[in-house]
């Protein structure tokens, strides 16, 4: 662990550069893909260790697919992906296998990411006995201090997952994924099933977990009050492409795309005197597979202009280390 | 096979599972009470067995220590536990608690859909004020007038139906045409072989005797141009399949409304659809509740939701309700722990701070409850008191209840 | 009402099954601790004998089990292929009508009295519980020896099948692209070939090659697992494509394990429910199977009992068939308890291991 901080001290641990993720949706006899949904294009941002990315987005919008690409769950159709300094956008699964054990996944649904037939003994061991994180004579200690740290007692150890509630099952996953001592952990919607009170728990377990073991995040969410406490950037993301980009402060307190004003202003406050003046935005959100022309948001962009609906807007830096990709970012 | 083998080896190891003895004594238990209450569902009973009095008139439904079971066979799950509060008139009443807290089962046991045998309501009553056609002897609807093309016009009158009494067959004097629900999941709650015109016309032909197929159309179309939506020629002819999420839960809504109903329950309407969305859907709701006559109960586990649209709110805990009062009383002066916690916990956009207040611990698990507060374990104001029994229902205000020991002696209003 | 009365001696029962679920909880130990749930066998176990027709099928088979295997050892003074050799006098009459030549029609009794050496088509009595057949053999004793050729033939086809089965359809479902093509496009094939047709000619095969007749039976149902495992393949092959959308086997491809660990630690156990269903079906399915080849006369000779065997006596004597329904009645209704049985055992199997098929 220690050898790996000072050879990481302030290199990005991760750089992705122009992502781009398509699913084929029609294919000829011949293989041939005629058509495609473009999932995620052109997304590229850094992270440093013990730094957390948060990725808000509404559904459809790639969060997840990004999430997956850069794990190389799926591979990807462009671009570069670079971890510790190496491009693995290319790696083979054998090539993969031994960087596994330092980028793990944290998935959404508590319910179906957890084997029903194995006890959660068998659940936690089985990683640290394949990659020999530990001696095997040690692997129940650690798998025993490893429950600990994640708030669950000694006696789930020879318990099913379908007899704890999803709180609990949560945090099995993240003793799952803290088993092979990553450094890199995406966390796709690790709370949005969950209960407020069981969040709360969550969210400090994974600060907490962040500090002790120098831990980066790539956390994934739709709810921008979470993202805005766990993390140090944000990104957001519209139709798999990145739309505004920057530090925590940017994106609060100075928001350049409308979209991320509206996201703002679509989360219901818990006070029942503010009558906030709400941006609703009108429409639904199009289908990534046949995204609009020029601007992805102008067919709900309150400010949207005919320059909008032709052309693309570039996506640039704003102000140093705050990118927009919108033709009047900060204008409106 | 391995599984089995593996259990082999468990059972020895510890004894936290349930022996064989125990599981057949539970199964015996339950199906002795289960085809008890079976058989009083489906029971022929005259009306007068399940018409009774309001309490307060100002009322549309009143739930009192509403008991509703589910028999596993794991043993009894209280999912409802005691739950008593009213809906009046005209008002809107929101349900906050945590999954598996028994709001969505209390909404279950008011529309009857519970899933038998396991799902029984097991004790208490469900008042219902309703406006039923007046019958004479026979059963028959009194006619009051005839007007010129036939079409006959009934005298109404208002009843009150026990719900939690009333035979199963009987059920459809109140579903769908006195109150209505409205589902979380859109995706699955419209029938995809029918177009949606097809499915909102049945609403009218199944509560309006007589309708004729223009009258059902006509109604369909206003339902659903009064839900905001800009073509709803178009969207009459289409299937659920082509419509998003969004639009698919306005149908969900101009369903619900088609037959004016008296009481519309809301299980968690913008749950499953994204921010933007839950915006339109709730600024159409609070539309609505302004021009609709009637009642709506709003079940949520999301606070802001809650604070945007109730006038009332009931905070439920494992089963029982463990405080009500007020919007504002709920938001600005909760008593309870557990809904001080769940509002400090709630990451705002405005908060600052480090780490997130939490409440720790889980809930408990439902088969075998405590004896004492349900909220114990995870408490911090716990008191020696907390160990005894479950504390009892206390007025704070004249709205305003709780059930915590921290406020037994304050029977009167009182600091935090 | 007696509800109420319920209600009231009820009114003990929910604090009772906490008292049998927390005994004597501590203060210091949290309450979840002693709460006492079902483990995964018990639940599937509970499930399973909910329902009263999965028990019955399950007595049905054990006690065919019991039958076929430890009858013989009680039952032991006839084996299946002994003769009955007390021998009899028997006498049969027969009807000789005779017209001379003025017309008139004189009618004879003929009575010929025979000396049989072998004690056959016997009534039932002390000695045969169930009567002798047409060779004097017993037909009780050879109930249950043929019960054994018929139970253990079905039983290793399907261990067959579900052993291609899970090997193709496992290999298709998990490496996809053209692999599972080709095993698809071969279990199409496999499904339009007719199979009595062909069974019949490899049964013909089987006799110019000399193979002995006791053991054509085995040679028959093994060619039939090779053309009928391709069920057993879709089933996997579909039950994998699922499983491997579960996030559960997307944290285990994270993990990096290899293949051969996720399909076998996480792939196969979770295809076993389906599978112990689909095998109970099929098990039903082989023991008609057995019994109409063995029916077709291409099973084992009648030296040899087996259940469809015992049937193939009626195909060729007319007077069997009306006159002695104790030979061929009771290997019929062996057959019916058989494949009835494991029906009901296999839906009783799918209610308990896969709820979520039942509606």
């Amino acid at each position: 662990m220690d050898e790996q901080i000072k050879n990481s001290a302030d290199a990005p641990l991760l750089e992705v550069n122009h992502l781009r993720k398509t699913f084929p949706l029609k294919k000829s006899i011949t293989g041939k893909v005629l058509s495609e949904l473009v999932a995620v294009e052109d997304v590229s941002f850094t992270l440093r260790p013990g730094e957390t990315l948060g990725i808000v987005g509404e559904s459809g919008c790639g969060k997840t697919t990004l999430g997956r690409t850069i794990l190389k769950l799926y591979p990807a159709n462009g671009g570069q992906i670079l971890f510790d300094g190496k491009d693995i956008t290319n790696y083979t699964k054998a090539q993969m296998r031994p960087i596994r054990t330092d980028m793990q996944i944290i998935f959404q649904d508590p319910y179906s990411s957890l084997p029903p037939r194995s006890t959660v003994g068998d659940i936690l061991s089985e990683p640290v006995l394949v990659h020999g994180i530990v001696p095997k004579n040690e692997v129940k200690d650690y798998v025993m201090d490893l429950m600990e740290k994640c708030g669950l007692r000694d006696y789930y150890y020879e318990r099913y997952p379908h007899e704890f509630s999803g709180g609990q099952r949560q945090r099995i996953c993240i003793a799952r994924a803290l088993s092979v001592k990553p450094r890199l952990v995406v966390c796709d919607e690790p709370v949005s099933a969950l209960d407020v009170s069981i969040q709360a728990q969550i969210i400090n377990l994974l600060k907490d977990l962040q500090r002790s073991m120098n831990l980066s995040y790539l956390f994934i969410s739709h709810d921008l009050s979470v993202v805005k406490f766990i993390s140090d950037k944000i990104g957001v993301m519209y139709l798999g492409a990145m739309m505004e980009f920057g530090t925590k402060k940017d994106i609060f307190d100075n928001p350049l795309h409308p979209y991320t004003k509206a996201l703002f202003s679509a989360i219901p406050n818990p006070n029942p005197d503010v009558k906030m003046q709400r941006i609703v935005l009108k429409g639904d959100i199009p289908s990534p597979a046949n995204p609009p022309s020029g601007c992805r948001f102008h067919t709900r962009c309150p400010h949207a202009t005919e320059l909008c609906k032709q052309q693309k807007p570039e996506y640039r830096e704003c102000e140093p280390g705050h990118f927009a990709a919108c033709h009047y970012a900060g204008k409106v | 096979m391995a599984l089995i083998l593996k259990d082999k080896n468990e059972k020895k190891k510890n004894g936290h599972y349930l022996s064989g003895k125990e599981i057949r004594a539970i199964a015996k238990e339950n199906r002795k009470v289960m085809n008890a209450l079976e058989k009083k569902k489906h029971r022929k009973a005259a009306e007068s067995e399940f018409t009774t009095q309001m309490k307060d008139d100002a009322n549309i439904l009143e739930i009192e220590d509403l008991h509703t079971y589910f028999f596993t066979d794991q043993g009894v799950v209280k999912a409802v536990n005691g739950v008593s509060f009213e809906v009046p008139k005209n008002a809107t009443v929101g349900i906050v608690g945590e999954s598996g807290c028994g709001k969505s089962v209390t909404s279950m046991s008011v529309m009857r859909l519970l899933q038998g045998p396991q799902g029984q309501i097991y004790s208490g009553s469900i008042r219902f004020k309703a406006a039923d056609y007046k019958r004479d002897e026979k059963g028959n609807p009194v006619v009051v007038a005839t007007a010129a093309d036939g079409k006959q016009q009934y005298e109404i009158e208002e009843k009150v139906y026990d719900i939690a009494e009333m035979p199963i067959h009987e059920i459809h004097r109140i579903r769908g045409r006195q109150i209505a629900m409205i589902f979380q999941e859109p995706m699955t709650s419209l029938n995809p072989v029918f177009t949606i015109g097809e499915q909102l016309d049945e609403v009218t032909f199944i509560h309006t005797p007589g309708a004729t197929k223009e009258m059902a159309k006509a109604r369909s179309l206003e339902m659903l141009s009064l839900v905001g939506i800009a073509a709803p020629e178009r969207v009459y002819a289409s299937f659920p399949h082509e419509l998003s999420g969004g639009m698919r839960q306005r149908v969900m809504i101009s369903m619900a409304l088609i037959c004016n109903p008296r009481l519309i329950i809301a299980d968690e309407p913008t749950t499953a659809l994204d921010v933007t969305i839950q915006a339109q859907i709730l600024e159409l709701l609070q539309d609505l509740k302004k021009k609709m006559d009637g009642s709506i109960l709003l079940i949520t586990h999301d606070l802001g939701v809650i604070a945007e649209m109730a006038d009332y709110v009931v905070v439920m805990y494992a089963g029982r309700v463990i405080e009500r009062g007020t919007v504002s009383e709920i938001f600005h002066d909760p008593r309870h722990p557990y809904t001080i916690g769940l509002q400090k916990s709630k990451p705002t956009m405005d908060s600052d701070s480090d780490t997130l207040f939490n409440i720790p611990g889980n809930v408990p698990n439902p088969v075998n409850m405590p004896k004492h507060c349900y909220f114990k374990e995870r408490c911090s104001k716990c008191t020696a008191k907390c160990s005894g029994e479950y504390p009892g229902m206390v007025q704070v205000s004249p709205t305003h209840f709780v059930a915590c020991h921290l406020y037994d002696e304050t029977k009167q209003g009182g600091d935090r | 009402m007696a509800i109420e009365e319920l209600k009231k001696e009820n009114e003990a029962l929910p604090d009772e099954v906490e008292a049998v679920a927390a005994p004597a909880a501590e203060e210091t130990e949290p309450h979840e601790k002693n709460v006492r749930l079902m483990s995964p066998t018990q639940m599937v176990l509970r499930r399973f004998f909910r329902s009263k027709l999965s028990v019955v099928g399950l007595v049905m088979i054990v006690s065919l089990f019991l039958f076929c295997w430890l009858g013989p050892v009680v039952y032991n003074q006839w084996g299946q292929g002994d003769v009955d050799e007390t021998g009899k006098v028997e006498y049969t009459y027969s009807e000789i009508t005779y017209t001379d030549e003025n017309g008139e029609t004189h009618t004879f009794y003929q009575v010929v009295e025979t000396g049989k050496t072998v004690n056959s088509l016997a009534k039932p009595d002390k000695s045969h519980p169930l009567g002798t057949d047409k060779t004097g053999k017993d037909v009780f004793a050879r109930l249950m020896y043929g019960g054994r050729v018929s139970l253990a033939v079905s039983f290793l086809a399907v261990f067959i099948i579900t052993f291609f089965g899970v090997v193709f359809g496992g290999i298709a479902g998990y490496f996809g692209g053209w692999v599972d093509t080709v095993i698809m496009r071969i279990c199409d094939i496999l499904m339009c070939l007719p199979g009595f047709p062909i069974l019949l000619i490899v049964g013909t095969l089987i006799d110019s090659f000399g193979i002995k007749g006791q053991y054509k039976i085995y040679y028959l149902m093994a060619f039939l697992t090779l053309i009928s495992w391709s069920g057993t393949a879709r089933l996997v092959r579909g039950q994998i494509l699922s499983l491997r959308e579960q996030e559960y086997m997307v944290a285990a491809e994270a993990m990096g394990y290899s293949a051969a660990r996720k399909i076998a630690k996480h792939l196969i156990p979770n295809v076993m429910p389906q599978l112990i269903v689909s095998m109970s079906l099929s098990l039903g399915s082989m023991i008609l199977y057995e019994a109409s080849l063995s029916y077709l006369g291409l099973g084992a000779p009648e030296k040899y009992a087996a259940w469809g065997t015992m049937i193939n006596i009626v195909a060729e004597d007319q007077n069997i068939l009306q006159n002695y329904f104790n030979v061929w009645g009771p290997p019929g209704i062996c057959i019916i308890l058989a494949v009835l049985g494991f029906n009901f055992v296999g839906d009783g199997l799918r209610d308990a291991l896969d709820p979520k098929m039942r509606r």
